[in-house]
């Protein structure tokens, strides 16, 4: 079989409380933005290797979610009427949870070499626009130094970075 | 020669002057065109031209952060209160002091990767701070974390490797209500930068298992551009394995992570100044887990005596410690033999990255096996990359081909030695001074000043109890709200000897008089380390000096005239410094071409021990009816306070250590404490009295009485007696029962009987009988630890 | 006598291992540190073992979230060996990371199978060190007895926030009483932050197998093991309560559970 590129995402059920969110809703008020009314986070695991969807989703459901306090999603991150904005680490940059998944995997006793990288999306949702959500994910979200960020439109897909390998499948 | 296709061939043989400086810009090298021409020189002599890896190597060796040029050049200094010009080299006046004192109890000092002093049963601690301030003004949280892991490093490579037992976080950043429109692009607003150092020093530290229990955080807006962030940790090692030797036919081995392009230039770059023109490379993302890892497999290796040397990969990568450990015997090194995380790298890349988490050994051959097998076991990468001669030369080799061959005598002996001018002028003392100062009012201002304020959000996000060794915390008290003077540490598990660590920062004081801002620092780490039960005649000194633009006359002035002032207290204290570090060019080029310089800042830390950890002392009122006593002289000295800075007025008379007064005054202190008649005790800095007074109270959660006309001092002012920042300084709670003994004890010393404990909630401020004013203890509380905000 | 055997679990990341060692030798156990590649490479036996301790620390550096590698890498990996020790009725005690390993391993509570329960972040977001009050159920842990009823422990973490799968689960919890230490005022009183510094459901601080012999429990006994140790014992003549420290008595017990 051929190489493919898999997205997953983990995000927390509605009734667990998302700190992480919570902490940005917060650092985005004091950076004077008051239209943002709800964030929501999630981690994103962009897999590549010969892997079926059967193994993808025992990473999935095995490794990468907590069955518990979480729930994941195979494809391209969005919410219903929220902007978000994706951060991933720039080629070459340490990514330790990336190295840590792939040795993981592993112990799945899936034993097909896969390549493993992390990113974060956030969810806003607010009377917002793109410019609003750039100067959010400068102040806030992402370092350009080692990391790239995109803005997404609600449900519409990408609005603003070139495209994104990892949302195919 | 024979060159590789990736090596390139540097043509310096007959390059002119302004090519020379054109070629060191090109390459990042930060060498001036002395040092280029030495290089040029050596190259004629040998009648080639140097290659990208030598002359890169060159260039780190020789960079301020590996050899320190400033603080070795010869400074022809003039004093503009002598009003003399003489010549200082300011390293030798450090060194001085550690030479004049000769404790027997210094076992290694400015030799290695860190300094080691005697603890007790056959042990030593070793104590190292460094600087990360270039990559964490760009990247906080990578920046930082790889500080933290870098400054470990340090500890497993001193000697033949040290345990962790501490580690110590000292930051400066501009003030977090600093408005953002000010800020140039590429600079991070100074909130982010604090969450992200914060975090970074967070998730590294607490991540390797060892506790960060002791700093302090200092906010002005000279940080905004640079913030400042020292990192240091203590270690712990037998006696007998505080010095490493490399034999002829060792083989190097380099272990733990592997090598990428990561911070390239590192050593160069963090000597020059910063603009918006960064490359990526320079910022970096720290593995703790790697460097846990590695911890943990050393410590094995060490005790089954499997490697002879041993040193880490800091600043310069491999380059530089290779360099380092082969500087007696020469050395061989292939390259492709370097476990890479990518396949790509020049052979000068490899040898110059500074990739974190990695050590390099000498093994000797007959280890081999057992060494590398021993990693594996616990899943650490260990490669055998060449091998020590006695070539004196450094021969790195990649598949089969030469790409540089130096001379080790050059390399380490061949740098021009600096030639600087310097000139110190004193600032005129200023005229301006607080008027119509509601003293409730202005004490409440000061609790809530980011400098003063309690520091509780950041502490209790570092894991200050792991090891389980910590018995004086950073935060103490009955809610465990009150600040610590200094931590202690019972690191052996069949001894009740301790291990103190203290610290003193005050760049407010260095704007206006660096020789006393280096008296208040040094004597504020010894007086933190006296307030928990330390031994006041066992301090080791670190210094860790951050200048802003050296290469101008007068900020180098204030350097030396800060140095001398390190040496002149240090020999009045009795304590040797054991290591120290420069970060300077700590200045930021704005577009205009303006520069922004950080204030003069010296950070001391102390590292003394307590014999009996069960005799150590805290600062929290302990019982309503004990006496508070204040000890030392108060004097008008508003210079550099935070109470004149309130006010804004600039100048005044700097706070001066007076050592013949305090040092009698420590050691009755000391004893006191021992013979346990001292329930608390702290000591006035930021603020002064009345600020000190009230952290106690917040931690005992007591009230106190006490009376200004008790304060010892000329006829004193009642601001001075409040806000005053005179050096010398505790406060002391007796109880009633030792009242006597410890009079006594203190007699002849300046010490005033200034109130009592009492079981009632208020702070109460009188003069004579009449009450100033008064205070509830929730309201010190509220605005003292309500004013950093996460 | 003979000391009984206790494991100290190591693997990548873990931290308090050392003192944990030290906490169970001054208790009377003979206790190792041992790296999991020992047993996972066969070069080493769980069955050797009367006792295995996971201690605390930040194993495989909690990526992906706390403690799930290590929970993954015991059923998957030393499956048979783990459920044999379970068999045998051998103690084992997962402390903070420990814990987090445990429940996340269905190890804990352990009834019915699988996953029951996990430690998510704390309310705060964010790693947290405080000393807390805990009050403690003693009837079906052995342990935790000749403890007072409300001890202070540290608890250092950053996912401690105890979330049961459902009611269901919490039910079974409570009516079992497998509760074993919760977080509560000074006066013993279920409240909310700093007093539980996490937001853990019920306070649930530590939980126990129905049988009592697995344990698990967020807070750190082995910080707690000298009276120096408590943040406040200058405040505290010699002679008090905290002469007998709480983590020492629960690592005493465990000794002579195995004696």
């Amino acid at each position: 079989m051929q190489k493919l590129i898999w997205l997953v995402e983990v995000f927390y059920r509605p009734e667990v409380t998302d700190g992480a969110a919570e902490a940005i809703r917060k650092a985005v008020e004091e950076l004077g933005i008051s239209v943002v009314e709800k964030v929501w986070t999630s981690s994103l695991y962009r897999l590549e290797g010969m892997l079926e969807r059967t193994s993808i989703v025992r990473i999935a459901r095995e490794l990468l979610t907590d069955p518990i306090s979480q729930k994941y999603r195979l494809g391209f991150p969005q919410r219903p009427g929220a902007w978000s904005v994706q951060v991933w680490y720039k080629p070459g940059v340490t990514d330790t949870v990336a190295e840590t998944t792939q040795k993981a995997i592993l112990d799945l006793g899936i034993n097909t070499p896969v390549t493993v990288a992390t990113g974060r999306c956030y969810f806003f949702q607010g009377k917002l626009r793109e410019n609003i959500l750039v100067s959010i994910a400068r102040a806030l979200l992402a370092n350009e130094l080692i990391e790239i960020f995109q803005v997404y439109q609600p449900s519409r897909g990408k609005k603003n970075g070139d495209q994104q390998s990892g949302k195919r499948n | 020669m024979v060159t590789s296709s990736q090596v390139k061939e540097i043509n310096l043989l007959k390059a002119s002057e302004s090519e020379l400086v054109a070629l060191s810009q090109k390459h990042l090298l930060s060498l001036d065109l002395k040092e280029m021409k030495a290089i040029q020189r050596h190259f004629q002599r040998l009648g080639r031209n140097p290659t990208d890896c030598e002359l890169e190597t060159i260039a780190q060796t020789w960079s301020e952060h590996c050899v320190h040029k400033t603080f070795k050049a010869v400074i022809n200094y003039h004093d503009g209160l002598e009003k003399r010009t003489r010549k200082v080299v300011c390293l030798n006046e450090i060194a001085r002091v550690t030479r004049r004192l000769r404790k027997r109890w210094c076992l290694s000092v400015f030799q290695d990767n860190a300094g080691i002093i005697e603890f007790t049963d056959g042990w030593a601690v070793a104590f190292k701070v460094e600087t990360h301030n270039h990559p964490s003004a760009l990247e906080p949280y990578g920046g930082a974390g790889t500080g933290v892991g870098g400054v470990i490093r340090d500890i497993l490579g001193v000697g033949l490797g040290a345990k962790p037992i501490l580690n110590t976080d000292v930051f400066c950043f501009g003030p977090l209500d600093f408005s953002a429109e000010e800020l140039p692009e590429g600079v991070l607003h100074p909130r982010r930068i604090f969450k992200g150092v914060v975090s970074g020093v967070r998730d590294y530290g607490n991540r390797m298992g060892i506790p960060t229990a002791n700093g302090a955080i200092i906010f002005d807006p000279g940080y905004v551009y640079n913030c400042l962030v020292f990192c240091g940790t203590v270690g712990i090692m037998p006696e007998n394995k505080i010095f490493k030797k490399v034999s002829v036919g060792d083989l190097i081995v380099v272990a733990g992570g592997r090598t990428g392009r990561d911070g390239i230039h590192g050593a160069t770059f963090s000597s020059a100044s910063l603009n918006k023109n960064i490359p990526t490379s320079v910022v970096q993302i720290g593995n703790p887990i790697v460097e846990k890892k590695l911890l943990d497999v050393l410590m094995v290796a060490r005790d089954l005596n499997l490697y002879r040397a041993i040193t880490d990969c800091g600043a310069g990568g491999l380059s530089s410690a290779i360099g380092e450990m082969a500087r007696d015997t020469g050395a061989v090194v292939w390259l492709e033999r370097v476990p890479l995380k990518y396949a790509d790298l020049a052979p000068w890349e490899i040898w110059l990255s500074e990739s974190q988490e990695r050590m390099v050994l000498a093994v000797p051959p007959e280890n081999e096996e057992r060494l590398v097998s021993l990693f594996q076991n616990e899943d650490v990468e260990a490669t055998v990359i060449g091998q020590f001669t006695d070539s004196g030369q450094l021969l790195l080799k990649y598949h089969d081909h030469t790409v540089g061959e130096l001379n080790l005598n050059f390399l380490h002996h061949g740098l021009p030695r600096r030639k600087l001018q310097a000139y110190f002028h004193p600032r005129p003392p200023a005229r301006i001074t607080p008027e119509n100062v509601e003293w409730k009012e202005t004490l409440r201002q000061l609790l809530t000043d980011p400098v003063i304020a309690s520091k509780e959000v950041v502490i209790r996000q570092y894991d200050h109890e792991v090891q389980a060794q910590t018995i004086i915390k950073p935060l103490t008290g009955v809610e465990q709200s009150g600040p610590s003077d200094a931590v202690v540490l019972k690191p052996l598990a069949e001894s009740w000897a301790g291990v103190v660590v203290g610290c003193g920062i005050n760049p407010f004081y260095g704007e206006i008089d660096p020789y006393a801002m280096a008296g208040c620092s040094l004597e504020e780490a010894i007086r933190n380390v006296v307030c928990v039960g330390g031994d006041p005649f066992r301090v080791a000194l670190l210094d860790n000096f951050c200048w802003g633009e050296t290469s101008q006359p007068e900020s180098l002035g204030r350097l030396v005239r800060c140095v001398e002032g390190c040496r002149d207290f240090a020999l009045a204290y009795g304590a040797p410094f054991i290591s120290g570090k420069d970060s300077l060019n700590n200045y930021f080029r704005k577009e205009d071409g303006s520069v922004s310089s950080i204030p003069p800042t010296l950070l001391i830390s102390a590292l003394s021990t307590i014999p009996d950890v069960r005799k150590a002392c805290t600062s929290d009122l302990k019982k309503p009816g004990n006496n508070i006593y204040l000890c030392g002289v108060t004097r008008e000295e508003f210079g550099g306070s935070r109470y004149y800075h309130l006010f804004h007025c600039p100048g005044g008379q700097v706070p001066l250590p007076r050592p013949a007064e305090t040092r009698p005054l420590m050691k009755k202190l000391y004893q006191a404490i021992r013979n346990r008649w001292v329930a608390a005790c702290h000591d006035c800095s930021e603020g002064g009295f009345i600020v000190a007074l009230s952290e106690m109270v917040i931690g005992g959660t007591w009230g106190a009485e006490v009376d200004l006309t008790k304060v010892n001092g000329q006829p004193l002012k009642i601001d001075a007696c409040l806000f005053s920042e005179s050096q010398g300084r505790f406060i002391v709670e007796v109880e009633q029962e030792h009242q006597e003994k410890f009079e006594s004890l203190m007699e002849g010393q300046p010490v005033g009987l200034v109130g009592r404990v009492l079981p009632e909630s208020f702070l109460t401020v009188k003069l004579g009988q009449e009450i100033l004013f008064q205070f509830t203890i929730q309201e010190l509380a509220r605005s003292w630890k309500g004013a950093i905000g996460w | 006598m003979v000391k009984p055997r206790v494991l100290v679990l190591r693997v990548a990341g873990t931290n308090c291992d050392q003192e944990t060692v030290w906490a169970l030798q001054m208790a009377g156990a003979s206790a190792e540190r041992v790296h999991l590649n020992e047993f996972i490479s066969g070069r080493k036996r769980l069955k050797d073992y009367q006792a295995l301790v996971i201690p605390g620390g930040f194993s495989y550096g909690d990526d992906i979230a706390a403690g799930k590698v290590l929970a993954n890498q015991l059923l998957y990996r030393l499956e048979n060996d783990l459920r044999e020790l379970v068999h045998r009725r051998k103690p084992i005690l997962g402390i903070c990371n420990g814990f987090q390993v445990l429940v996340k391993a269905g190890l804990l509570p352990g009834q019915p199978p699988g996953q029951q329960a996990t430690l998510t972040w704390n309310d705060s977001a964010r790693f947290e060190d405080r000393w807390v009050y805990l009050k403690v159920e003693t009837e079906v842990c052995p342990f935790v007895k000749n403890l007072p009823e409300i001890i202070r422990l540290p608890v250092a973490h950053a996912e401690g926030k105890f979330l049961p799968a459902n009611k269901k689960v919490l039910g079974f919890l409570e009516r079992k009483k497998l509760v074993v230490f919760r977080y509560v005022s000074p006066s013993g009183e279920l409240t909310g932050y700093p007093y539980n510094p996490n937001g853990s459901v019920a306070g649930i601080a530590g939980i126990c197998s129905p049988d009592g012999l697995i344990l698990g429990m967020m807070p750190h006994p082995e910080r707690a093991v000298i009276r120096q140790h408590y943040p406040d014992w200058l405040r505290h003549p010699e002679s008090s309560a905290t002469a007998a420290t709480a983590g020492f008595q629960i690592f005493k017990n465990m000794v002579d559970y195995l004696a």
